[in-house]
């Protein structure tokens, strides 16, 4: 065989040297070091030490090599040393800084600060208002609350004007002087009277029975006026139990407005039935 | 195809293309011994090129082993004028910053009363940076750095190879890490200054170009990085005892250096007692620290074939002074024979 040049034995000796090294040589070599004399020390090779271990010898981070070495004596540009001191803890402190630095998500910026503020003193000062807050209803729960509020509401009238339209027209046909206690004209306001007494009481229980079923305040959570009355904080008008008081009023109208109904419904089918007889 | 290592350093001795050396090994096996001979005979094979000798040693020897003072500049070794040597005194070199920063303070019309200004003067800079660890490499690698741009400048005299007598291993692989560290250091501080320039420039640093100096301080130490690891430029060479402790350490040295892509092609085996050849002063603790030695002898020529293994006689006397020096170190070029050389370890100079 031709004679090699003293530059090709070297690069090949460097090889041979790589190659013995790789694939857990390095550490076979320190276990039969320190086998001979059943030393304590550790075999584990700096060059198959994982990234994130500290050497012994060094406090600094080493990471296993072989592959790029191997390439070492064949190309210059392969001795890449650079690749092997990844993990400096120096390097690693100013790599989060750019990361800090570079991505924005992780740096809390003044207006998500300010929102969280914003939330976390939304939340601690709704009891302090002093809102009887039912529990949180979703909308659909509302809804379906509406429904059977203005169902209930719909049912109490038209029970309520069947019964009338029959004792108005008894009342309208029965003859000025009529002696029975129901159909007397001086009577019927009396008796029209109590009828929507009972009628109202009935329907607000039930009401009730459906607000309590639901868990839904129906005044709190459709009248527009209570909503407004709730944002009024306690204290800048000089009525104590505002939301209190509003929801009283808002009832005692409630219970006027289905009276004055009924009132104007009998006018009309008084009218419409004296007009026919 | 001959692939046979010859066991001395006989190759290295006479490259042409070596920049950079580094000697190391365990504390107290000889490598400031092994340095001073590897530097004396390069010197010697190759007159017509300039040499310099640097111990990275906190604690240096170099000014013993040839008994004459050196310093922090280099200075030609007498009775060699192409052999230079160097001692970096970490110490000095800090008090040299501490008064270039008071000074620059003074210059700048500082006022006395600062307070920056008075702790200055009492080396408050020199004291905290001598605290940090690993300031001697740093320091060793600075100076490295210098020399290459004073030598790029040519503004000094300049030197074909330069021989590191290096500090016990743990000190000599930090310094050896230098490089990298500050090479991922300087490319994660452009990222910064990049991002961070503005504000830098508002806080009252824009007059000083920090992005262009520190695109310069990474350019050197790349440069020295590429240098480091190419085998044609530089090459380490391991000093060790054969006992049990030295082998596992130039074992745990071989691989580090490997993993930092650094050439490592020479061992040198120190301290041998080769009692067998030297029947006229043989002793009964002489033969059996021998056989000691032989063991693990037996060991390292198994575990590195494909290395340069020299294999170097304890010496009756100590090694000191550029004579001395030069007998001890002719067995780097040519092989130490016990049967032919063994009256040369008698033959040391006594240093009064």
């Amino acid at each position: 065989m031709s004679e090699i040049s003293e530059a090709e034995k070297r690069r090949i000796l460097r090889e041979r040297r790589q190659k013995k090294l790789a694939n857990g040589g390095a550490s076979n070599r320190l276990n039969k070091i320190t086998g001979q004399v059943d030393s304590h020390l550790s075999t584990e090779s700096p060059l198959e030490t994982p990234k994130d271990q500290v050497s012994p010898i060094i406090s600094a981070t080493e990471t296993p090599i072989p592959a790029a070495y191997t390439k070492a004596g064949v190309n210059k540009e392969s001795h890449r040393a650079g690749d092997f001191k990844d993990n400096d803890p120096q390097v690693e402190l100013f790599k989060k800084l750019a990361e800090l630095q570079g991505a924005d998500k992780s740096t809390p910026d003044l207006f998500s600060l300010l929102g969280s503020l914003k939330d976390g003193m939304s939340k601690t000062n709704e009891p302090a208002v002093g809102q009887p807050q039912i529990n949180p209803v979703d909308e659909k729960m509302l809804q379906y609350h509406d429904y059977l509020v203005n169902r209930l509401k719909a049912y109490t009238i038209l029970i309520r004007w069947l019964i009338l339209l029959p004792f108005i027209y008894m009342v309208v046909s029965s003859s000025y002087a009529s002696e029975m206690f129901f159909t007397k004209p001086s009577n019927f306001f009396m008796i029209f009277t109590s009828f929507e007494i009972i009628t109202m009481s009935i329907y607000y229980q039930a009401l009730q029975r459906i607000e309590e079923k639901n868990n839904v305040n129906t005044l709190n959570n459709s009248s527009i006026i209570m909503k407004i009355v709730s944002m009024v904080p306690e204290g800048v008008l000089p009525i104590k139990d505002l939301k209190g008081k509003a929801a009283l009023i808002l009832q005692y109208q409630q219970v006027l407005s289905m009276f004055v109904t009924d009132i104007c419904f009998v006018i009309i089918m008084v009218g419409i039935f004296s007009y026919l007889y | 195809m001959d692939l046979s290592v010859d066991p001395n350093l006989h190759s290295l001795i006479n490259s042409t293309t070596h920049k950079w050396i580094f000697v190391g090994g365990k504390g107290g096996v000889g490598k400031t011994t092994s340095s001073c001979s590897i530097a004396i005979q390069m010197a010697l094979a190759q007159p017509t090129k300039q040499f310099l000798l640097i111990s990275t040693d906190p604690a240096h020897n170099l000014s013993d082993a040839f008994g004459e003072k050196f310093g922090k500049d280099a200075r030609k070794v007498t009775g060699m004028n192409n052999l230079s040597c160097m001692e970096i005194d970490p110490n000095a070199a800090l008090k040299d910053m501490n008064d270039m920063a008071v000074s620059r303070a003074n210059a700048d019309g500082t006022n006395d009363d600062d307070p920056l200004g008075g702790l200055l003067q009492g080396g408050a800079l020199a004291e905290l940076t001598g605290s940090i660890p690993g300031i001697d490499e740093a320091l060793s690698f600075m100076e490295v750095m210098k020399h290459i741009k004073r030598q790029e400048n040519g503004e000094s005299e300049t030197f074909d190879t330069v021989i590191f007598d290096t500090a016990p291993t743990g000190h000599t692989l930090r310094f050896l890490q230098l490089p990298n560290t500050l090479s991922k250091l300087l490319e994660k501080f452009g990222e910064l200054t990049g991002k961070l320039g503005p504000m830098l420039n508002m806080m009252g640093a824009g007059n000083v170009d920090i992005a262009s100096k520190l695109n310069e301080l990474k350019s050197n130490v790349e440069s020295i990085k590429q240098q480091f690891t190419d085998p044609d430029l530089t090459t380490f060479v391991c000093v060790c005892i054969s006992e049990f402790l030295s082998l596992y350490e130039t074992e745990r040295l071989i691989q580090e250096l490997i993993s930092y892509d650094m050439d490592v092609n020479s061992i040198i085996v120190n301290q041998l007692l080769f009692a067998e050849d030297d029947q006229e002063h043989n002793c009964k603790r002489c033969q059996a620290r021998w056989k000691m030695q032989k063991k693990y002898l037996d060991q390292i020529d198994e575990l590195y074939e494909d290395f340069h293994l020299v294999k170097m006689p304890l010496c009756a006397g100590e090694i000191r002074g550029l004579n001395n020096l030069t007998k001890f170190s002719q067995f780097l070029n040519k092989e130490y024979d016990p049967a032919a050389d063994g009256k040369i370890i008698y033959e040391l100079e006594e240093k009064e």
